[in-house]
């Protein structure tokens, strides 16, 4: 890619910011070739942005993110989607908990008939030996019932939550648990740590964390710690951003967020190497691997990495919030909404969901060390164990805790 | 059984109007505008789900599915039973085989491939739609991963660490070969399959190592595989023959220029009861805390630790 426009701000930034670089010793290779790519494309931007005249780094533009995920409630999105004929009620979640991010206030991001033809939908996806699949019809999945009750969390009223039938639920999860403690994603479906963090999270939700749902998760999660510090999705697999974070968080709900209980089963020094390693200085956002490239949607599941490994609240955070928050803002939004994984690729529900999620992990970090926010750019705060408004994490606890749940 | 000559419509004809399910519910948020074909084939085999049909007519339907969404978990599913019910699973392995190609980045397509293999016990071709997959995509995690479990499951150990070679040869940048490479290691020295090859030493390892990490030193990978080495041989770090030769280099601003380098020599000389040493180690990660501002947190929490460690001795 070649440099757009040559303006003195241009030079002055190349200037500060080239020793940021990865280097790449004078011995290319496929990935650091590839490495090189994306960070010329972030000088470009920036040409771009310098050739317009704006001086001051853009802000998130909450209205544009806003139209964009408003077009996808009760509007048809595109038809390239069809490939996420089977991940319908994440597009839900997608789209609504990154519709409550952005909202400014605690008002539901549904309107009372489109919340109910949600839940109903939802529903519909059931299945009546248990679960969510990814459409209506479509078999039982851990990953989509994991969607399917965030959305409802996110919807939060009680209709939503009473929708979920804990008895049948709580079979279909049981019915996934493997020998080891792991689960399987569907009844003969694949097994890693996507399946107990799905199922953690659908257990925690609704109270019914059992010993029969929890017993071996600690040892499963334990036997996918990498060489290098970080979660591989089975035994021996690379350790990986998303991965990492299953883990981690499924960790954080087994042992109630103490470190102290999570560091007897993982090594968390080797685990905060890894994960700060994943920040690239020059991008300023996290990649998922080491020597792969940076994406937006890292900045949550790395991202909240550091919000759950704290030892206490106010300690800072490992990681350069200020940098995270620059990339997303300057790099990841779309001309017309959304957000992307990286210059040059177009915008998507998914990224747009994890990069202001993300966003809003880092914002908080900046808060705390005492930079300026301004209120109108903040996002809502997330409970980064369930990548939920925390309010709305509040409200299920509380509406469930009150709720026993006994096994039939 | 596959559909590529047959088209669509002729497909659908083996379905009964009455015989398809009615018109899926409609999400409220994040509605896919489906097309009239996938919508039609979707409704036959959701009603042959339903009446729990497994046949030759569905499983045509799955495969139109599937040509159009490859993540449709349900529709693979219901070509398992399809081809373990009429004894196809052989042909349906090279249907899987196909598919991987045309789907590297899908959980569904590889899986279908490892159930198969499980059920056949016999690892069918994997080694070679493994190997292909990754000469496309040197970094593809499902190929990976799944060449870890194919090999350990059929002990198939004896040509991968010429095989992985080639991998970091051609990019001493690519971790998941590294990761791969460790795999390796640990399975044929400390893992059931210990006997089975004449594997190298973790002395050789480590040299290995240290002689890729020169080719490009500010690549992390190889440093995370040493440190991992010393600790799987419950070795010292500081033992390591030639590591402290590497890193204090004949330059010894190389080693301080370069952060993963520093790191490790900053962790060897935290682990020595020696007060200079540890002293030494904090002085890296001050050094390190100022040359690497975007990690200055991470730093500051490794001085911090490495100071209270002083004020201890
Ligand atoms: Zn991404």
């Amino acid at each position: 890619m070649e440099p757009v426009e040559e303006s003195e701000s241009y030079h002055r930034g190349l200037a500060l910011r080239l020793e940021e670089m990865a280097p790449d010793d004078e011995f290319p290779t496929e990935s650091s070739r590839a490495q090189r790519e994306v960070e010329e494309s972030l000088f470009a931007e920036d040409a771009v942005r310098d050739a317009a005249g704006l001086r001051h780094p853009p802000a998130i533009q909450k209205d544009r993110m806003r139209a964009y995920l408003r077009a996808a409630v009760n509007g048809k999105i595109e038809k390239y989607f069809v490939g996420l004929d089977s991940s319908q009620p994440w597009l839900c979640y997608w789209i609504i908990h990154a519709l409550d991010l952005l909202s400014s206030s605690e008002e539901p991001v549904l309107d009372e008939t489109t919340s109910q033809e949600t839940v109903k939908f939802l529903k519909s996806c059931s299945n009546k030996s248990g679960g969510y699949g990814g459409g209506p019809g479509q078999v039982s999945h851990a990953a989509t019932t994991f969607a399917a009750i965030s959305a409802l969390c996110v919807i939060g009223t009680d209709e939503a939550l009473e929708s979920i039938d804990r008895q049948s639920l709580y079979s279909f999860l049981i019915r996934m648990k493997q020998p080891d403690g792991s689960f399987s994603v569907t009844d003969d479906g694949e097994t890693d740590i996507r399946g107990t963090y799905c199922a953690l999270t659908a257990a925690s939700h609704t109270n019914m964390l059992t010993p029969e749902i929890t017993r071996g998760c600690k040892d499963f999660i334990s036997s996918l710690q990498s060489f290098d510090g970080g979660i591989g999705g089975e035994p021996g697999n690379e350790s990986h951003g998303g991965y990492t974070y299953c883990g981690v968080a499924s960790l954080c709900i087994l042992c109630d967020s103490n470190l102290d209980e999570m560091g007897k089963i993982i090594d968390l020094e080797s685990l905060k190497q890894w994960a700060s390693m994943r920040q690239m200085a020059f991008e300023g956002g996290f990649q998922g691997r080491t020597n792969k490239l940076v994406d937006s949607c890292y900045s949550f599941w790395v991202g909240a990495l550091f919000a759950m490994l704290r030892w206490q609240p106010g300690e800072p955070s490992l990681m350069d919030p200020s940098r995270l928050n620059r990339y997303l803002v300057n790099y990841c939004q779309g001309a017309r909404g959304g957000m992307r994984d990286k210059p040059g690729v177009r915008p998507d529900y998914y990224h747009t969901c994890y990069a202001l999620s993300g966003l809003s992990i880092a914002q908080q970090a900046m808060c705390e060390e005492g930079e300026d926010v301004p209120s109108d750019l903040r996002l809502k705060l997330i409970d980064p164990v369930y990548n939920l408004h925390t309010r709305r994490r509040e409200r299920v606890y509380r509406y469930f805790h009150g709720r026993p749940f006994l096994p039939e | 059984m596959s559909c590529t000559e047959q088209n669509g419509a002729l497909c659908m004809d083996a379905f009964n109007t009455s015989e398809l399910a009615p018109s899926s519910e409609i999400a409220p948020v994040g509605c896919i505008p489906y097309e009239k074909d996938y919508e039609g084939y979707w409704r036959a085999l959701r009603g042959a789900i339903e009446r729990e049909e497994i046949s030759d007519r569905g499983a045509v339907i799955s495969d139109l599915i599937i040509d159009y969404n490859p993540g449709h978990y349900t529709a693979w599913e219901y070509r398992r039973k399809w081809s373990v019910q009429e004894g196809l699973v052989n042909e349906e392995i090279q249907y899987a085989a196909e598919q991987v190609v045309s789907n590297p980045k899908n959980y569904q397509v590889w899986h279908h491939h490892r159930r198969l293999v499980e059920i056949l016990d016999k690892p069918v071709d994997a080694l070679e739609l493994t190997r292909n997959s990754l000469e496309e995509d040197a970094k593809n995690y499902h190929a990976w991963s799944y060449r870890q479990w194919i090999v350990k499951k059929f002990d198939l150990f004896s040509n991968e660490h010429e095989f992985v070679s080639k991998f970091i040869d051609a990019d001493v940048r690519n971790n998941s070969a590294w990761n791969y490479r460790y795999f390796l290691i640990r399975e044929t020295k400390f893992g059931p399959h210990s006997h089975f090859v004449e594997e190298p030493s973790l002395v050789q390892e480590t040299s290995y190592a240290i002689r890729k990490s020169r080719l490009a030193p500010h690549n992390e990978s190889p440093w995370n595989y040493i440190r991992a080495l010393t600790r799987l041989a419950r070795m010292p770090l500081v033992d390591v023959v030639g590591l402290v030769d590497a890193l204090r280099d004949s330059n010894p601003q190389a080693t301080i220029d370069n952060r993963f380098a520093a790191h490790l020599y900053a962790d060897i000389l935290a682990e020595s009861d020696s007060r200079a040493d540890k002293e030494a180690a904090a002085k890296l990660f001050q050094n390190l805390r100022d040359s690497d501002p975007c990690r200055r947190r991470y730093w500051d929490h490794k001085l911090s630790t490495i100071q209270k460690s002083i004020s201890r001795s």
